[in-house]
């Protein structure tokens, strides 16, 4: 994991807001699963669609974009395999459920 | 003609627009949206349904009939779809009906009387008979058959209603694909996605003015998503209230002229209405009319004329009207009218010169996008959605289109307090996959069950609990020491999978939750209307026969009786033999008028009537030669 969302959407690191948009509506044009009628095609194209849209949700927010930079330059410290989680949600503390 | 096969060869994909009083499909095909005639050469069918002694009718056929059919003729199934009969609107709705309504366990079930026998409909089997005449007008042009379709629902529409409607499409033995809001299959046929792109997405405001409902939504499209930012109007306004009031001005105009009350004579009202629509068309394009009615009541012919301008002055106050869920429209989205882009008519009544007027002036004179049929824009867009869902060749075009999906409302787990804890806000592109963490509450905690909600409220009872299910198996620990993952997944067709996985064993649990699951009907019940839809086709068809057959006869006896009136070489005995067998088969023929005897009776009285008549001609014709 620890996926490098700059790369899924194919700007690098100082691309402007809407360099990353632009890169983000081609992307999700052909990527989009309404766009590939095979099943395999169609799984394929949803798997990648889930990563195009995760990283948008975070590079397409100027706000969650500089956290996650910020988080990519102090990444020692945290553990690439919860990125997914932590950078979805507002919630920093870990929410319990019930018995 | 040829035609275009997808990949999954399931042939061409159309689209419904499934209305409250009239329903319209399109098929995308050779590059173009082609919006398809019924039967009688009409581009819209009214979603009424018929019930009658001779059988089912759907379309114009029961709408012909509705006056003389009323309590066992269906309209505006749409105002029932997924409500409950609880719900004040269906109280107030049912008081307007001539059809009964009763609740079996808070669903509203139509009580008709067919074949004599008493029947009880779901609003759902009565639009999926809707459904199917849609479906059977599309097959009839393509010339193949139609297992896929895109239908459309007004934006204001809840899930429930979503999904009722989805299940119509299920009992008519179809292929929902997808459901899209009206306002947004009206953009799509405007192409408004791609007009340029302008910075923070586009608004569009889309003025849906039909025969009985009238609906504002403001849409904001950006990168593909048509969000419904807000949504007003009339549920009882629409080209039916012009009409009506036509009809009083010319029935006060009638006392006037002729001093006789036509008030209380149905008939003559029925006429009269039929040409007030009529001339409220014309009052479209000219500026004044004719309406010219021989013998309208107890002999005394009606001729007037009316003008635009009378006509506008009898509904101002209806189009006033119209305006303030305009203003409504905006004050929700907190938008202001110098920002929205564009503006689009929708609905027949939006074909009215005054109506256009006041909504540009209110507009400060801009440009309305009116280029597409008004009655056509909805099935234009879903047809356009259809195509690129099914994915037949020819698409180019439409390629550039992508109508992205989100979700309408949180979703999310109960927790311990229970508090909804969300995993996927609302207005999340789907499909989508979401991870939350979860651990235990108490130590040695083995089994953790995860209630899936939807809904913005933030204790959990308060949403639509989805379904359950429990994590078993959890090594011992401490309580908050075992980390759980919780994926929610939804897939492109809103199917949602929720799955536990905990990490220090791997012991994992999920559950599926797919759109059929959440709700309304349960899947016996769909099975058991998909039967019945199939056996009420048969019997379409039993009647079809029947009713051929019984013509066959009927034109032989009446063809008989003609003949013999003629022939003159016919003895006087053989004459009477003939007529007095004919006189028999009509008498039968009208003591059974009003319903439908089987294909036998009618062939067994056809071969009597052949058995006294072919001998004496055959005797008749070998004297004469």
């Amino acid at each position: 994991m620890g996926v490098d969302h700059y790369k899924v959407l194919g700007v690098n690191r100082n691309a402007s807001a809407d360099e990353v948009k632009k890169a983000y509506k081609k992307l999700v044009m052909f990527w989009h699963p309404d766009k590939h009628h095979q099943e395999e095609a169609r799984a394929e194209a949803s798997a990648k669609f889930m990563e195009i849209n995760q990283a948008y949700e975070l590079l397409g927010d100027l706000v969650k974009r500089h956290k996650y930079d910020d988080h990519c330059a102090k990444r020692v410290m945290a553990e690439e395999n919860k990125y997914d989680w932590m950078f979805g949600s507002t919630e920093k503390k870990v929410p319990k459920t019930d018995p | 003609m040829s035609i275009a096969f997808d990949a999954k060869g399931e042939g061409l994909a159309i689209g419904i627009d499934l209305g409250t009083t009239y329903s319209c499909v399109g098929v995308w095909q050779h590059g173009r949206v082609e919006i398809i005639a019924n039967d009688q050469g009409n581009r819209t069918t009214p979603s009424y349904v018929a019930f009658t002694n001779n059988g089912r009718l759907i379309g114009d056929a029961a709408k012909n009939q509705v006056s003389m059919n009323p309590i066992n003729t269906v309209f505006d199934a749409k105002r029932l779809i997924g409500r409950k009969f609880s719900d004040a609107s269906v109280r107030n709705d049912m008081k307007l009906w001539p059809f009964k309504v009763r609740g079996v366990g808070d669903k509203p079930m139509i009580m008709v009387n067919y074949n004599n026998v008493e029947k009880k409909f779901a609003a759902e089997e009565i639009s999926s008979m809707v459904l199917i005449k849609m479906r059977e007008i599309a097959e009839a042009y393509i010339g193949s058959v139609v297992k896929n379709a895109v239908v459309t629902v007004p934006a204001h529409f809840n899930d429930l209603q979503r999904q009722a409607t989805k299940n119509a499409g299920v009992i008519a033995g179809m292929n929902v694909m997808r459901i899209i809001n009206e306002p947004t299959a009206a953009a799509i046929a405007y192409g408004l996605d791609k007009k340029g792109s302008t910075v923070g997405g586009k608004n569009v405001l889309i003025f849906d003015f039909g025969g009985g409902t009238f609906d504002v939504s403001l849409l904001k499209i950006e990168e593909g998503v048509f969000e419904v930012k807000a949504t007003a109007g009339d549920t009882h306004l629409g080209g039916e209230d012009f009409d009506n009031r036509m009809l009083d001005h010319f029935v006060q105009e009638f006392k006037r002229k002729h001093e006789k009350d036509i008030s209380n004579n149905p008939k003559a009202l029925r006429r009269l209405r039929t040409s007030c629509e009529r001339a409220k068309r014309t009052l479209s394009s000219t500026a004044q009319t004719t309406i010219e009615i021989d013998s309208l009541f107890e002999g005394t012919d009606f001729y007037t004329t009316i003008t635009r301008a009378r006509f506008e002055e009898l509904n101002m106050d209806h189009f006033t009207k119209c305006m303030e869920p305009v203003e409504k429209c905006l004050r929700d989205a907190k938008m202001d009218k110098s920002i929205i882009h564009d503006v689009v008519l929708v609905g027949g009544s939006t074909r009215i010169p005054k109506v256009q007027q006041l909504l540009q002036d209110f507009f400060n004179g801009k440009e309305l996008c009116k280029s597409i049929n008004p009655d056509e824009a909805v099935a234009y867009g879903a047809a356009v959605q259809a195509a690129i869902l099914g994915g037949e060749g020819d698409i180019d075009k439409v390629q550039d289109l992508l109508l992205l999906d989100v979700t309408p409302l949180s979703l999310g787990i109960e927790n311990f307090k229970g508090q909804m804890k969300v995993v996927v806000p609302r207005n999340t592109t789907i499909p989508t996959k979401k991870l939350r963490l979860f651990t235990t509450v108490e130590s040695a905690q083995t089994c953790i069950k995860f209630p899936v909600y939807e809904g913005e409220r933030t204790i959990a009872k308060e949403n639509r609990l989805l379904g359950t299910f429990k994590l078993k198996g959890i090594g011992i620990a401490e309580k908050g020491v075992p980390e759980v993952y919780v994926c929610f997944e939804i897939d492109a067709n809103g199917i949602l999978i929720v799955s536990a996985e905990e990490k220090s064993t791997g012991k994992k649990s999920k559950i599926t939750l797919t759109n059929n699951c959440k709700r309304m009907l349960c899947n016996e019940e769909i099975k058991k209307m998909v039967k019945e839809a199939e056996k009420y086709k048969s019997e379409d068809e039993e009647n079809k026969k029947k009713l051929e057959a019984k013509l066959v006869l009927f034109d032989y006896a009446y063809n008989m009786k003609d003949t013999v009136s003629n022939l003159s070489k016919l003895n006087r005995a053989d004459k009477k033999k003939i007529v007095d067998a004919v006189a028999k088969t009509i008498r039968w023929l009208d003591e059974n008028e009003n319903r439908l005897a089987e294909c036998e009776e009618y062939k067994d009285k056809m071969t009597k009537l052949e058995n006294i008549c072919i001998p004496i001609f055959t005797e008749m014709y070998k004297g004469a030669s």
